[in-house]
């Protein structure tokens, strides 16, 4: 039987072995007595031929080749039965690493999720997209005419196509669903080359008028959509009210762009907007590279191809680069994972501090132990080796008890939205997470049980069994533990220091004012698709009775609506003129164009500066207004008002009727763009058609949210019932997701910052709760001397803030050093900020305080009688 | 323990068992009487230190061994030999002889 069969037997085989040893004991023992032996002489003579049963049964067990596997067994046996006698300081760092094991399990998920874990799409990383960029703005996309350009003339790609992301309402089973989709020409697919699970995806075929009412769904959306129907291919669903038949679907991982796009529909792009806006840029390509070809004829080719695209359009100053698709996805989130997983390391190392902290306490409290094992022939390599397993035990322990709190961990990250990190919604703790998290509890037991249990053997060696080793031996102990408690401060000092400067520039983000009211204010969004409302009329239709529903309900003081509209996500930036103000040649002056319906100033309280709002004559065939904002006015009208004057943006010249405050449209941290607010309804019908039809009504009211959403949803059906409601929240979540990066990244600093107090603590508290062991006498002496008990906790606490200024002292030096990397994540602080500069210290003093009262009571309400006796 | 003397003695403990079980299945005491009797009382080892050595030889694969009833109704490991065991008996035995031949060789010529 093999070694292992041999060491899961080994009990049996010890029988065995017996069994054997005594039957030849046994012949021998007669055939001495046959020959004549008194049965005493008989055993004696047997034992003596024999040998002594015990060595021999020992050198049997060893040629079995399971010696240092069952040595193993039994060392790990005794750590269990050592380590169970402490429960306290075992607790402690069992915690401890559950606490740091935890925290960069978590890190370490989104780190392999959205850095390590390679694409979904074979030979990723000869996918490139392109960007196209003008002075002063990059990541721009493409429009069909320049499309068209490198379709005809690109070489160096294998396949090539452009996208575009759309949303779409998805009709044919139950209630109308809301569906982010992609629009994407057939190179798209040949270029990512995954083939569809079902069917197929779509081809040159499809692009044709007649063959490309087809879609492709994604996995998840099959499941949902179609409850895994396996026979999907061949029917039909309605998206926009057209209706498309399914010929595919995708792998289950297959995400393509973002995890938000559920089906792919062909765009054909002789048709429907690709026809009709040929230089609206909107699409975005993305080809691969032809085997063999570098990224060096790539940037040959993209020049000469920018070069022929520029002979087309006018006087754009447009350049064009290309970045692998590895890195769009991975770029945006690489800083900040980065630097979240090196707090986080520090975190561990505060741990691993920690543990090491407690295991060299318990090492030099157990010198009589070692000293007897060394005087008993034990080698200090066996020594050692127990305290590794015991140090590995508790850590492998503690990471158990870690990838528990990373599960939570985990949950409360996605939970946090998608807005937080680019493609969190793909964080989840698989099999390579789980080695990591196995393989850091192994490392870290080992490595920094290693250095205590080197110290403390080598101390039982030389010192030995000589009494009144406390004193001598501990000193170096002593000295490592107040070492690694000033390490744990510092680290902790830097965190909470970082976490302070965040939570500060948080605070005075999110207390901006965006210029308008949100609170009271329910936003619904919804998309009125072409086949549906395929003319303007019927759009205003809908739009008129929409309002009028919507103020009509009771607590609702004002609605309004508009497409474009703030933190909605959309932007409509367009060249403008204004008359008598001729532009620099070459140059042109871009706005944000914002149609919305009179009562919109009104219903999310913006201020008029200048003039007043739109009125409900405002209408198609009425002289065109414009509404501007005060940085447009004051850009050409400083010292006069505009009111009067006259701009525009499309053909018609209009009017200025007012000037409104500035408001925030995208992020609250970002500079507002002039604006040019429009009435919805004075929209050329072309314009309105294309980027009309994405809507949100606002609604401000007293009523409490969820009735003022359900009145809301119900007038906005009964306006028209097949029309999907995509979104329906109060203004000021849609407000506050603006920030959730921000919020994500102080909401983690926080926690670990949280965390590395709490092992600090703990460190502090073992070593004052040492200290007060050791100077135990001293203090019953000064007790016994009538000192009153509150000198004792002065005398305790104060040493412990002196253990501590160092860690201090360091930490703020580290602090102030590496601020310097997080200036660009901050907002409107300083990176030197007094006020999170004074908190972290005082965080850290009241810790150390509150981590040294528990020792400092208790020997404060020792009795001294009790103390002076015992030795 | 390891020195080369005992080395030796090893090696060829474990040859001459490979030779004793060669002719039949016996247990460790009739072993060790054969072994007694063929060496006519020269090799004199601990008896118990047999047993290390029969182990060793039924890991690597050389001997097999099974319980059985021995001649006084007692049960008893008794050890065979199996193929290759039986080859590297063979093998041990060409070295042995080549040896003592090496050896018996330089010894008559130095005198």
């Amino acid at each position: 039987m093999s070694w292992i069969q041999r060491f899961i037997n080994r009990k049996r085989l010890d029988r065995q072995l017996a069994d054997e040893l005594k039957f030849h004991y046994d012949q021998l023992a007669e055939d001495l007595l046959r020959q004549g032996m008194t049965p005493e002489q008989a055993r004696r003579e047997a034992a003596l031929r024999f040998g002594g049963q015990s060595q021999v049964a020992e050198e049997c067990r060893d040629a079995r080749g399971t010696v240092r596997v069952e040595s193993l067994v039994r060392d790990v046996k005794y750590a269990i039965r050592v380590l169970a006698k402490s429960p306290k300081s075992i607790v402690m760092a069992v915690a401890a690493m559950a606490l740091a094991i935890g925290a960069n399990t978590v890190i370490f998920s989104g780190v392999h999720a959205l850095l390590i874990k390679p694409l979904p799409y074979p030979e990723e990383e000869e996918l490139f997209m392109l960007f196209g960029a003008i002075p002063g703005e990059s990541g721009l996309a493409f429009s069909p005419r320049e499309f068209q350009v490198w379709q005809t003339g690109a070489q160096t790609f294998s396949s090539f196509g452009v996208f575009t992301g759309t949303s779409f309402t998805l009709r044919g089973r139950g209630e109308p669903t809301p569906v982010f989709g992609v629009m994407a020409t057939p190179g798209v697919f040949s270029a990512l080359g995954v083939s569809a699970s079902l069917g197929r995806v779509f081809d040159g075929s499809n692009t044709h008028a007649g063959h490309d009412h087809v879609v492709v769904l994604s996995d998840p959306l099959w499941r949902k959509w179609f409850g895994s129907d396996p026979d999907v291919i061949g029917r039909s669903v309605y998206l926009n009210s057209e209706s498309h038949t399914v010929v595919g679907v995708m792998p289950p991982d297959f995400i393509f762009p973002s995890e938000k796009y559920q089906l792919w529909v062909p765009a054909n792009l002789n048709s429907g907007i690709f026809q009709r806006f040929p230089d609206a840029h909107f699409l975005k390509p993305i080809g691969r590279l032809r085997p063999g070809l570098s990224t060096s004829h790539l940037s040959a080719e993209v020049d000469v191809l920018a070069k022929r695209v520029a002979e087309l359009d006018r006087s754009s100053k447009r350049s064009v680069s290309f970045v692998a698709l590895p890195e769009v996805v991975r770029g945006p989130v690489r800083r900040p994972l980065l630097a979240l997983m090196a707090a986080v390391s520090m975190v561990l190392f505060i741990a691993c501090a920690n543990v090491a902290s407690i295991l060299l306490a318990r090492a030099t409290a157990r010198y009589r132990e070692f000293a007897v094992r060394m005087a008993l022939g034990a080698a200090r390599l066996r020594l050692v080796q127990q305290l590794v397993i015991e140090s590995t035990l508790l850590a492998v322990t503690g990471g158990a008890f870690g990838v528990v709190l990373a599960l939570v961990g985990v949950r409360l990250v996605k939970s946090m939205g998608p807005g937080s990190l680019p493609g969190v919604e793909r964080i989840q703790v698989d099999t390579p997470v789980l080695i990591f998290a196995v393989g850091l509890s192994l490392l870290t037991g080992i490595v920094f049980g290693l250095a205590p249990a080197m110290l403390a053997a080598r101390r039982a060696g030389t010192n030995g069994l000589r009494q009144g080793t406390r004193s001598t031996g501990n000193q170096s102990a002593n000295r490592a533990q107040r070492a690694m408690v000033a390490v744990e401060v510092a680290i902790a000092v830097m965190l909470v220091a970082g976490a302070s400067l965040f939570v500060h520039s948080f605070v005075r983000l999110s207390s901006i004012n965006p210029g308008f009211r949100p609170d009271h204010v329910l936003a619904a969004s919804i998309v009125l698709d072409e086949r549906s409302y395929p003319e303007e009329n019927q759009m205003l239709r809908w739009t008129r009775s929409a309002i009028e529903q919507a103020r009509s309900i009771p607590g609702v003081d004002a609605a309004a609506l508009g497409s474009h509209m703030p933190f909605s996500g959309q932007g409509w930036g367009n060249g403008y003129e204004v008359e008598g103000r001729p532009a620099e040649p070459g140059k042109g002056y871009v706005a944000q164009i914002r149609p919305v319906s009179p009562d919109f100033f009104r219903t999310l309280g913006i201020a008029i500066r200048q003039g007043e709002a739109f009125t409900e004559r405002d209408v198609a065939g009425a002289p065109g207004v414009a509404i501007i904002n005060e940085k447009l006015a004051q850009k050409f009208w400083p010292d006069e008002s505009a009111v009067g004057k006259r701009l525009r943006y499309d053909d018609a010249w209009l009017t200025v009727r007012g000037v409104v405050a500035d408001i925030k449209h995208v992020r609250l941290d970002a500079e507002t763009d002039p604006e040019i607010y429009v009435p919805y309804e004075q929209l050329p019908p072309q314009l309105m058609k294309f980027v009309g039809r994405a809507l949100m009504v606002v609604v401000h009211g007293s009523l409490d949210p969820t009735s003022m959403a359900s009145a809301l949803r119900n007038a906005l059906q009964s306006a028209d019932p097949s029309l999907a409601i995509r979104e329906l929240q109060p203004l000021e979540r849609l407000v506050a997701n603006s920030l959730a990066a921000s919020t994500f990244r102080t909401w983690l600093l926080a926690a670990f910052s949280g965390i590395s107090l709490i092992l600090a603590a703990i460190g502090i508290y073992g070593v004052m709760s040492h200290l007060v062991a050791q100077r135990m006498q001293e203090i019953a002496v000064r007790l016994a001397l009538g000192a009153p008990r509150r000198t004792v906790l002065q005398l305790v606490v104060g040493r412990a803030l002196t253990e501590v200024a160092i860690g201090l002292g360091i930490g703020l030096a580290g602090a102030v050093a590496l601020v310097g990397t997080i200036r660009s994540l901050l907002f409107g602080i300083n990176e030197y900020d007094p006020v999170a500069f004074t908190i972290a210290p005082l965080i850290i003093i009241a810790t150390a305080i509150a981590a040294s009262l528990p020792p400092a009571m208790l020997a404060a309400r020792a009795d001294p009688v009790l103390w002076l006796r015992t030795d | 323990m390891s020195n080369s003397k005992s080395d030796i003695l090893q090696g060829t403990l474990d040859m001459l068992i490979l030779k004793s079980v060669s002719l039949g299945a016996m247990h460790g005491y009739a072993i060790a009487q054969r072994l007694q009797q063929m060496s006519r009382d020269v090799l004199q080892v601990q008896q118990g230190s047999l047993y290390p050595a029969l182990h060793k030889l039924e890991n690597k694969g050389w001997l097999k061994a099974e319980w059985g009833e021995s001649g006084t109704g007692r049960q008893a490991k008794f050890y065979s030999l199996t193929r290759k065991g039986r080859q590297q008996l063979e093998a041990e035995l060409a070295n042995w002889e080549r040896l003592a031949h090496a050896v018996s060789v330089i010894m008559r010529t130095a005198e």
